[in-house]
């Protein structure tokens, strides 16, 4: 899969998300140009920023699209109402500050 | 009597006066430390920005510059123990906000592993590849946590965890007996256990490590605070 074609299966699958605020992929696979091929053996280290407390729907269709693109896709999901806290924190911040945003 | 009236009134707005020039006088002349702890006297919350200035100054150099700063308005043995604290709990938080996104990046691995073993119907083959990449970055994340003065053995306790989960899954995998009903169902309620067990784990970690962050912040805001006082 190129990395054109899974921004386009992830604003999809963001649309169709009622907790889903921003989408962001970070990580060696978000330096690849957009017609370049992923790497399936490397995953999709994707940075969720979500409203509202289930999470539970999210990481079970996550699994299944997963599953289905044949790449692991690994969410670091961040609920916006921890995001001011998080983003002081080195870690967090170089992920955020290093990502691509794919969905708003 | 009027006469008497007009010169009290007199009288009473010249002291005014005067006074308020010795007040102006003593502000120019008088260093402010005095003129301060005078006016202290009559309005006790009243704060000097520039003495304040100073000793936000040095919480910030702390905070943000991570400089070493020395406290020099406390007596001796009492700025070398506010420094030290200070250094400790500094230390002590950025071992736990570090480790608080690694295990926020293991929270999101397990939370994978576990739906793709209950997503994964009679195809439990295709859920092998999720898992075993899983597995792989849950022990490469699992030995970048550092261990802090409240949880010492947290990642070996993490890792041995993750290593009991890939004997499950690996004794499954060798298996390689899916095509029984029964069998299957088996696998997937041994595999479900584990899984579910992992992320339980994970996530009370996690909380334990978030509380104890907002624990230590908040140790660190009194002593910091200590400075401004």
């Amino acid at each position: 899969m190129k990395k054109v074609e899974f921004f386009q299966v992830i604003n999809r699958f963001c649309r169709n998300s009622s907790t889903i605020v921003k989408a962001m992929l970070y990580g060696s696979q978000a330096k690849k140009d957009s017609h370049e091929e992923l790497d399936s053996k490397v995953d999709l280290d994707l940075i969720l920023i979500i409203r509202g407390e289930d999470d539970f729907y999210l990481f079970k269709e996550l699994a299944k699209l997963s599953k289905e693109i044949g790449i692991l896709i690994h969410p670091l999901v961040i609920n916006e109402k921890e995001l001011e806290f998080k983003s002081t924190i080195q870690e967090y911040k170089l992920a955020l500050e290093q990502s691509t945003t794919i969905y708003q | 009597m009027f006469e008497w009236i007009l010169n009290f009134l007199i009288q009473a707005l010249l002291s005014l006066l005067w006074g308020l020039i010795l007040l102006l006088v003593a502000l120019f002349v008088l260093p402010e430390k005095i003129f301060l702890g005078v006016i202290k006297i009559f309005k006790k919350d009243l704060v000097s920005k520039s003495q304040i200035l100073n000793k936000v100054r040095i919480i910030l150099d702390y905070i943000f510059n991570l400089k070493e700063v020395i406290i020099s308005d406390l007596n001796q043995v009492e700025s070398f123990s506010l420094e030290k604290d200070i250094k400790e709990l500094f230390a002590e938080k950025r071992k736990l906000e570090g480790n608080l996104f690694f295990l926020d990046l293991l929270k999101g691995y397990s939370n994978m592993l576990l739906f793709s073993v209950l997503n994964s119907g009679y195809d439990i083959n295709s859920a092998f590849m999720i898992m075993g990449q899983s597995l792989e970055y849950l022990q490469y994340y699992s030995r970048e946590l550092k261990p802090t003065n409240s949880m010492m053995d947290q990642g070996e306790r993490i890792q041995e965890a993750a290593y009991k989960l890939e004997a499950i899954i690996n004794s499954i995998e060798g298996t390689n007996n899916f095509s029984d009903d029964l069998n299957l169902k088996k696998i997937k309620s041994t595999l479900k256990k584990g899984t579910e067990e992992f992320d339980s784990f994970i996530k009370l970690e996690y909380d334990k490590t978030k509380k104890q962050l907002i624990l230590n912040n908040q140790k660190l805001a009194d002593k910091l605070l200590k400075i401004i006082n």
